[in-house]
């Protein structure tokens, strides 16, 4: 099966693409060797980092003006027609999940959004992903050539790959090519900072239950205390008690800590999903029968003010003995 | 300036229990008898769409809204209180088959509803929906009427030149747009967008009122692209089970039950960090 793997090199988070997208190849059997990366880039400097980052040894990169999805699907589509592919590839981000379903439509082919597994036969694939809401997971046939699927988020790789030898560079250009029509101005804000939650190794994650701003405000103070990130789940950023940033899910950030405190969050799977790769997660709910409780390593059924509350002093009183210790 | 709204009316799966989640013959999980709620970011970009047209004012009606669903008779409470909201128009298309796995159909209808009525600057549409979660719809909508599209919309606002502000976050950051309409815009995570709730005597006003429907099989003139099947067929569902080993913690008030998960666990685990 001949498969192109796109990824959008002018994007900050160019090196979880990859890192996404080889994780993904090497789950996934019986996918020959016949591949290739296409990599959009904006930023001439970038050129060697994004070829020693590549998936496979063949890359292709694309010079563009700046990203925009009309401006790369007319290019992939230009290019199928001298050289065609059974499989494209994109990661599961912003970019990628919307790629994959327009390019499908405008090759004539098939596409799969948030694609977990994949397993590629004569004339059909199948390929898994969640539905109902994360409750589920589906099994799908796809049969149209070319079969176009952007990955589920959240598959994370070890980042310690080894370097393809032997890469096979193609170039072009297509800076020229102009900006949309529809687009009359454009103006990027870039994230002030890098978002805390992505890598943190301590996770405090709050939750519908914990009832207005107030009090996500002295969640904020005590996880800070505790020195873990804050995240929270949907209702809670929804309702403006907290920034978009901190938001944990399908439709948020997808955390990896080795400890995470959820704490008056049911556990829906929407939610869940965000904290799932966890080592380890501690559940603080009333509820005993809440989902979270089941789905965590230790769990806390009461008030988790009252918990939290406790938590932190008897944090902050060790803190004050390692120092005293120390002096 | 015309907009359209697509929303879907979609159980709040939240509401069931483990024992409810048994997969049928047809690979599906019943749904029917689980309470309804519009699909979250359907709710975002009716919001959305309502604040707009306050923000344009009365200015000779300037926002005319209208909304869309490809549903069953069940969705005919929501299509009347989005009317006391303030949608001038809201349809129904019905007769089609089962929509929740089929993007592609339920696409080419609102494209083929659309062509036939021709005028309308802006579709909106949530990026996402349960119970397919296919994130797909938006997408194949702007193909099929080749349209642009712009994803993960947080905000759009009308400017005085028939132009469009349109605010999204894109993996680089947020990426506000002046836009040149017709475009397809998916809301993703809009904050502070929850539907606001109609007056009682609005929602008696409309209440006698019949929902305007329009049968699928009337579309079928107005688009070369009618019947579609969906391109991905759903073979067979499982229970995804997500339990660890669950101690459960025992102490006779909240500050034991701290005590005991910092000094026998935790503790232990932040020095591992
Ligand atoms: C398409 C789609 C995408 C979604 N994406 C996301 C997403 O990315 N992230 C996300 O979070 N959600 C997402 N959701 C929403 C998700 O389905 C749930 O509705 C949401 O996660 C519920 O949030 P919650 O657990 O905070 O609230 P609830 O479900 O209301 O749970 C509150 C919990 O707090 C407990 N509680 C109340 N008071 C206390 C107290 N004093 N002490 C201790 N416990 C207490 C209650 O027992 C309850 O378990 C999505 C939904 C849809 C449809
Ligand atoms: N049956 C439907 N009727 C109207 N709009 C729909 C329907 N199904 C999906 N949509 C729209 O398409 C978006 C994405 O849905 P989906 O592609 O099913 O994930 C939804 O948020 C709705 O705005």
């Amino acid at each position: 099966m001949r498969y192109k793997v796109v990824l959008n090199g002018c994007s900050p988070n160019f090196s979880s693409q990859c890192d996404a997208v080889r994780t993904f190849l090497t789950s996934t059997t019986a996918l020959n060797r016949e591949a290739q990366t296409i990599i959009f880039y904006n930023n001439s400097a970038s050129q060697s980092k994004l070829v020693a980052e590549a998936p496979t040894p063949l890359v292709h990169l694309i010079k563009i003006n700046c990203y925009e999805a009309e401006t790369v699907l007319s290019i992939l589509t230009e290019l199928e027609k001298p050289d065609p592919a059974d499989l494209y590839l994109f990661p599961g981000d912003y970019a990628g999940s919307e790629l994959a379903v327009r390019l499908a439509c405008r090759l004539g082919g098939s596409s799969l959004a948030a694609v977990e597994s994949l397993q590629p036969a004569n004339d059909h694939i199948i390929c898994t992903k969640t539905v109902y809401n994360g409750y589920m997971q589906g099994v799908f046939k796809l049969r149209k050539k070319p079969y176009c699927l952007s990955l589920a988020r959240g598959i994370l790789g070890s980042r310690n790959w080894q370097e393809i030898e032997e890469q096979e560079v193609i170039q072009s250009d297509w800076s020229e090519k102009h900006q949309p029509a529809h687009i009359i101005e454009k103006s990027v804000e870039a994230p002030e900072s890098l978002n805390e939650l992505e890598g943190a190794k301590f996770v405090v994650a709050g939750g519908r239950g914990i009832k207005s701003k107030e009090n996500y405000l002295k969640l904020r103070h005590s996880a800070a205390i505790l020195g873990a990130a804050q995240g929270v789940s949907r209702p809670v950023a929804m309702n403006g008690w907290a920034p978009l940033e901190e938001l944990i899910g399908a439709s948020g950030v997808i955390a990896s800590p080795e400890i995470c405190l959820a704490l008056a969050v049911s556990g829906s799977p929407a939610f869940f999903s965000g904290i799932e790769k966890s080592r380890r997660i501690i559940a603080i709910n009333t509820d005993p029968q809440a989902a979270i409780v089941k789905n965590a390593d230790l769990a806390v059924i009461d008030d988790y003010k009252a918990v939290l509350d406790k938590l932190t002093r008897l944090v902050e009183s060790d803190c004050i003995n390692a120092k005293k210790n120390h002096t | 300036m015309n907009v359209l709204v697509c929303f879907k009316v979609v159980p709040d799966l939240d509401q069931l229990s483990g024992s409810d989640w048994v997969v049928d013959g047809c690979s599906r999980v019943e749904t029917r008898f689980v309470k309804k709620m519009i699909n979250p970011y359907d709710e975002s970009a009716l919001e959305l769409a309502l604040k707009m047209a306050d923000q344009a004012g009365s200015r000779a009606r300037s926002i005319n809204l209208h909304t869309l669903t490809v549903a069953d008779s069940g969705a005919n409470l929501t299509l009347k209180s989005l009317r006391a909201l303030g949608y001038q128009e809201a349809v129904r298309i019905e007769g089609d088959a089962e929509p929740d796995f089929a993007p592609e159909r339920v696409a080419a209808l609102i494209a083929a509803y659309v062509l036939s009525k021709d005028g309308f600057d802006l579709i909106m549409m949530g990026r996402q929906s349960g119970v397919g979660d296919n994130a797909k719809t938006p997408l194949l909508t702007a193909e099929l009427l080749q349209w642009p599209c712009i994803t993960q919309v947080t905000g759009v606002e009308k400017d005085t030149a028939g132009t469009f502000k349109v605010t999204a976050m894109a993996d680089e950051g947020t990426v506000t747009r002046v836009i040149k309409p017709p475009c397809v815009l998916a809301v993703g995570n809009a904050p502070s967008s929850t539907l606001r709730v109609p007056t009682l005597k609005a929602i008696k006003e409309q209440a006698e009122i019949p929902v305007k429907t329009c049968p699928a099989a009337e579309l079928g003139n107005a688009s070369p692209h009618l019947p579609v099947n969906p391109n991905a067929e759903l073979l067979t569902l499982e229970v995804v089970n997500r339990t660890r080993e669950s101690i459960i913690i025992e102490g006779a008030d909240a500050a034991e039950k701290a005590q005991v998960l910092y000094k026998s666990y935790l503790k232990g685990w932040l020095a591992e960090l």
